[in-house]
């Protein structure tokens, strides 16, 4: 079938920035190298070092705080939004309070974690440009995909020594490796890739900040509360004087962030002397004062809540290494500055849109460095979330005239962040539906869709918060873990766990069939019910290890890397006195356990029965040969394996089974307690662990090969299988009980020419709000032609913008591995 | 009651209001040059070799029992397509173990294909979609089409057809009349010009759309496959808006050609005859469309 036509259908909406200045903004960035900068690690580790012997809590705070205040203000030319977590436009902190060995295995080139074997990186965009770069001699390349310079590279090297045994993955591992008693099994499961590698280097994350008070009161009146609270604190015995020392610890980080800001008043006020051009000093000065009033005070307008926000989140930001943090309702709590600014002739819609697509241009800037293996799970992805509409406190729609600029600026100035999403609701109005499906028309893969009503119910039943504050707060936090905003802690959750890994431990007695590594014993299955049985077993034995060394690493986290700052801007923890660590946040259920690979663990066990119990064509063991052998020899057999029923075709035969092991997972996760003495919530996802995960199973009875990928996402189809059309997979995902997990994922792709015009964008709808009338919980597009996404494989360089969907999150394409490439190219493609 | 089909499409964007399930019945009296469907032309059950799936095992060879397979050596295989069209067995699809090999066309009751579609329908009410019948022409299939159609009806399901307009009007006349609207393929009126490039004459078509339009010509909609060098000149369009204003049919759908279908002709061993036919631009698709409205049809172009 090579001569295909070189039909390449343009987008339907392409956007175009809004204005000149945005559209230079965005040039530049994408111009820009990835970069390590270690100003902030460096004074950091140089606070820490002259305060042995503070309380805990003011310890992170001070040397959180210290650095704060020291660091370099950049202002770039045209930026409207000011504030950097670096000194670049892509630069990255390496966190070496949170982990440093695999910092120190890099540079002394050593064997990396079992993971990066099978891990891949992209190569284009950015990235290609770090490569350039270092190729001319000044920069090293770092982690594959990051320049470091000489100078840099040497603080790095000595801050990465400096907490080799005193950073959070090192305490930690002080403490489980010696004490934990499945701390072995947890070793096998990294080295069989049943789990993902160690997440200690960027735990943090899937939460939002109480935005609407830290704007509405600002800073300087939260202090008030905090030092108003020691003022009438007494102390009875330690844990009445650790509340004073949260509170002073807060009120650190608080006043660093508002010297934080001023310095970047300092700085405008610095360019403006130098600047020639008249228009620009101008608004360099009001940055002056902006700066000067944010976010010490409330804002005085629409243009100051978006840089006081910016402040804000950013600087909650630099102090985790944050992988999932997120802006939540934007929408909600802006509104009220955008409709006072608008109503008396302040500012016009053109000036709101170019302020939203700088802030988009902010947010896309921000880097993180992981470990490797980390580095291709999250394809370098931020998960920043906003998401938009969702109702009020009484149920009625909550979008308004900001939701749909907000969109419109995602529309007109296309990068990876933030990410946005769709509080789906009945009431939401037909204006703002139709304008999210034009976004998703673009390409990008956002909004994704969230079905609101299914994580009430699921909240309802979780933590029993009243209905009104689920309604009005409810958010997103990171890819798709529902939250509720500015008074949960964080899903600072473990990693995932391989399906398909565990089905091979049911179907070899324990023993994975790769490496040979011995799990615990269960018997060999001769037959469907021993080997559901043996998967049950293991799956249950693995969340809960899982989830048990967690809680010791957690441990470690409380006294290296508490989140003082996010604390005191997260309800109650100032009116307890607690930090999120010591359960200080309303909302302490929030840590999910997540996996991977359900899909392929239904399909495989249906397969098995088809083969074995049903038709009769072979027995247990020659199937357990045959995928041993990777199918080969066993064409046919093969064959019967491919054509046993299918996830996504709307098939009882393989859909009940889901269902079962579904519930068994919910049921398993729910039965341990996480680290606030809340059971952990069940969650599922992939980001990108399904080509890691896929590498290291053998093939399965499903027909798969050795080392395919897995499928990604929690109730999409694997690529391929899905014979029947969108309406039959729809129909398959709704048979779960999605008020059952914190979550959900589910991927489709359309060609362009399924969703033409006003009539296609309603059919998308009444697709999303059929399967959502059956709880169906998420659903996220590619609109993308197979051909452009080729093309694009063949000349990165003339793809160098567009953006794709990967799992929970949008991707420059350009900068997504290969595998990863492939995967998107291939799946299923529901079109004429 | 049995039919012949070829595919059902479950979410359909062209061929009717909301979401639709289009089911593809087997066998048409035309055969244009342009089909995108030509596996829609025969009733006959067809083969479909797709070879950039094929490995050159050679199970095809040895599971066909019709002689049917050439193949020597390492080469891919190639099929005499005469004597696969005289088969029902099809022992090489069963044989192959890269699924490059698919057999278009099934027997199936008109109950049956009524359960597989059913799951389909909180789609079509919350979209006000339905199911549209298509294919080949599936008023070749009357009988099966008049069961299906019925229990439909009893479910309600909003119900459309699409013809080429040449079927045996005394064995429809009694259903046709409970669609919900009606696809009416016009290619031109030019008989001579129609027999060229559909290999049909088109006076029982022309006069099917007479009958059809004295029932109810509100449910009609005209649609025209725009072919350039074909069709798509002014006078052939000028033509064909005269008929519809004597029968007062309001409303036209253009469908500008296009070639999806070509790996198709390749799969089933056929030739491709529209090979050097470019995609017709869009600002003649644009200027028929201000024709037909200028004529105050309601003018759609899929």
């Amino acid at each position: 079938m090579e001569k295909e036509n070189l039909y390449i259908k343009e987008r339907e909406i392409k956007g175009q920035t809004s204005t000149e200045r945005i559209k230079l903004l965005r040039e530049k960035y994408l111009k820009e190298p990835l970069i390590i900068d270690t100003e902030y690690i460096k004074y950091y580790s140089d606070r820490h070092k002259g305060t042995d012997g503070m309380n805990v809590l003011e310890r992170r705070a001070e040397c959180h705080s210290y650095a704060m205040e020291n660091l370099t203000p950049v202002i770039r030319d045209n930026e409207l939004i000011v504030g950097s977590k670096t000194k670049y436009v892509r630069g990255a902190i390496p966190y070496c309070n949170y982990a440093s060995q695999y910092i120190i295995r890099e540079f002394n080139k050593e064997e990396h974690e079992e993971q990066d074997k099978v891990t891949d990186l992209g190569t284009g965009g950015g990235i290609a440009k770090s490569k350039e770069l270092s190729d001319s001699g000044e920069y090293e390349f770092f982690s594959g995909k990051f320049l470091l310079s000489k100078e840099d590279k040497y603080h790095l090297k000595e801050c990465a020594e400096y907490w080799c045994g005193k950073s959070m993955q090192d305490v930690g591992d002080d403490l489980w490796k010696k004490v934990f008693e499945k701390a072995e099994y947890i070793e096998k499961g990294w080295k069989a890739v049943l789990y993902t590698a160690p997440h200690d280097p960027a735990p943090e994350g899937r939460y939002v900040l109480d935005f609407e008070t830290a704007l509405n009161d600002g800073f300087g009146k939260i202090i008030g509360r905090m030092k108003e609270n020691i003022r009438q604190a007494i102390v009875t015995d330690y844990r009445s004087a650790e509340k004073i020392y949260f509170w002073r610890a807060g009120i650190r980080t608080l006043e660093a962030a508002v010297k934080w800001a001023n310095n970047y008043s300092m700085k405008a006020r610095e360019e403006a002397e130098k600047t020639s051009d008249e228009k620009r000093k101008k608004e360099l000065i009001q940055i002056v004062e902006i700066c000067k009033n944010v976010p010490y005070n409330p804002p005085k307008n629409f243009r100051e809540a978006v840089q006081s926000f910016w402040f804000i989140y950013l600087a909650g930001h630099i102090e985790g290494a944050q992988l999932g943090y997120s802006p939540g309702r934007f929408d909600r709590y802006m509104y009220p500055f955008y409709k006072k600014d608008i109503e008396a002739g302040n500012i016009t819609n053109e000036e709101v849109l170019e302020i939203l697509e700088a802030l988009r241009i902010k947010m896309t800037e921000i880097e993180y460095v992981a470990s490797f293996s980390w580095e291709g799970l999250g394809s370098g992805n931020l998960y920043q979330n906003m998401i938009l509409g969702g109702t009020d406190e009484n149920g009625m729609r909550g979008d308004n005239e900001l939701s749909i600029l907000i969109l419109q600026s995602a529309i007109n100035c296309q990068t990876t962040q933030p990410t946005l999403s769709i509080w789906y609701d009945e009431t939401l109005s037909e204006e703002f539906l139709l304008k999210a499906v034009e976004c998703v028309k673009t390409g990008c893969g956002f909004p994704a869709w969230f079905n609101m009503k299914v994580y009430i119910q699921h909240e309802l039943e979780k933590s029993g918060t009243p209905l009104k504050t689920i309604r009005k707060y409810s958010a997103m936090g990171g890819c798709t873990e529902p939250t509720l905003e500015g008074m949960s802690y964080g899903v600072v959750q473990a990693g995932f766990i391989n399906h398909m890994k565990l089905f091979e431990l049911a179907m070899f007695g324990g023993t994975d069939p790769r490496t040979g590594i011995k799990f615990d014993k269960t018997k060999i299955p001769e037959n469907y019910d021993d080997l559901l049985e043996a998967y049950k077993f293991h799956l249950a034995n693995a969340i809960k290890n899982w989830q048990s060394y967690w809680n010791y690493v957690m441990a470690a986290h409380r006294q290296v890397c508490n989140l003082i700052y996010s604390s005191v801007l997260i309800k109650d923890c100032i009116g307890r006195g607690l930090s999120l660590d010591d359960g200080g946040a309303l909302i302490n259920g929030t840590p999910t356990t997540l996996s991977t690979g359900m899909v392929n663990v239904s399909n495989s066990m249906s397969a098995v029965k088809r083969l074995i119990e049903d038709d009769k064509v072979c027995t247990m063991n020659e199937l357990r040969e045959a995928i041993k052998a990777n199918w080969n020899g066993k064409d046919k057999l093969r064959k019967k394996g491919n054509d046993a029923p299918k996830w996504g075709n709307n098939d009882d035969y393989v859909d009940k089974i889901y269902e079962e092991i579904f519930q068994n997972y919910c049921e398993y996760v729910a039965r341990t307690k996480n680290y606030l003495g809340v059971p952990y919530d069940p969650s599922m996802l992939a980001i990108s662990t399904h080509t890691p995960f896929g590498k290291v199973c053998i093939a399965s009875p499903d027909g798969r090969k050795e080392g395919e990928p897995l499928c990604d996402g929690v109730t999409s189809p694997y690529p391929g299988t899905d014979r029947k059309g969108p309406l039959s997979v729809i129909l398959s995902a709704a048979k779960i009980d999605h008020t059952k997990i914190r979550g959900g994922l589910h991927n489709m792709k359309f060609h362009p020419t399924s969703l033409k015009g006003t009539d296609g964008s309603k059919k998308l709808l009444a697709l999303i709000r059929t399967y959502f009338g059956f709880n169906g919980f998420q659903l996220q597009f590619n609109v993308v032609d197979s051909t452009i996404l080729k093309d694009a494989q063949e000349h990165p360089e003339k793809y160098r913008d567009l953006i794709v969907r990967v799992a929970g999150f949008s991707a420059f394409f350009v900068e997504l591995s290969k595998s990863i490439q492939d995967q998107v190219i291939e799946r299923t493609e529901l079109s004429i | 009651m049995t039919g012949k089909i070829f595919n059902i499409q479950e979410y359909s964007v062209n061929d009717g209001e909301g979401i639709r399930t289009t089911i593809f019945l087997k066998g048409c009296p035309l055969k244009c040059m342009w089909c995108s469907n030509p596996e829609g032309q025969r009733k006959e059950t067809e083969l479909f070799f797709n070879i950039s799936l094929c490995e050159k095992c050679g199970d095809c060879k040895i599971n066909c029992d019709k002689n049917a397979v050439i193949k020597n050596g390492e080469v891919f295989p190639k099929f005499e397509r005469e004597l696969c069209n005289e088969c029902t067995t099809f022992k090489c699809v069963e044989g192959c173990t890269k699924s490059a090999l698919r057999a278009a066309g099934e027997i199936i009751d008109a109950k049956d294909l009524y359960k597989k579609i059913i799951p389909n329908n909180v789609f079509f009410v919350k979209s006000g979609g339905g199911i549209t019948l298509s294919g080949g022409e599936p008023l070749n299939q009357p009988e099966f089409v008049y069961e299906f159609l019925k229990l439909c009806k009893e479910t309600t399901i909003n119900t459309g057809v699409e013809t080429c307009g040449l079927f045996q009007w005394e064995k429809t006349k009694d259903f046709i009349r409970d669609f919900n609207f009606i696809y009416f393929d016009i290619k031109c009126i030019d008989n001579e010009k129609h027999k060229l490039y559909t290999g049909s004459d088109n006076s029982e078509i022309i006069r099917n759309l007479y009958r059809l339009s004295e029932i109810d010509s509100e449910k009609i909609t005209v649609s025209i496959p725009v072919v350039p060098g074909f069709n798509s000149d002014d006078k052939t369009m000028d033509d064909i808006a005269e008929l519809c204003i004597r029968l007062q049919i309001k409303k036209i759908r253009l469908l500008p050609y296009h070639n999806l279908g070509q790996s198709k002709y390749e799969m089933l061993g056929k030739k491709y005859l529209m090979e050097s036919i470019k995609e017709i631009e869009e600002y003649r698709i644009e200027r028929i469309k201000n024709k037909f409205e200028n004529y105050f049809f309601e003018c759609k172009v899929e």
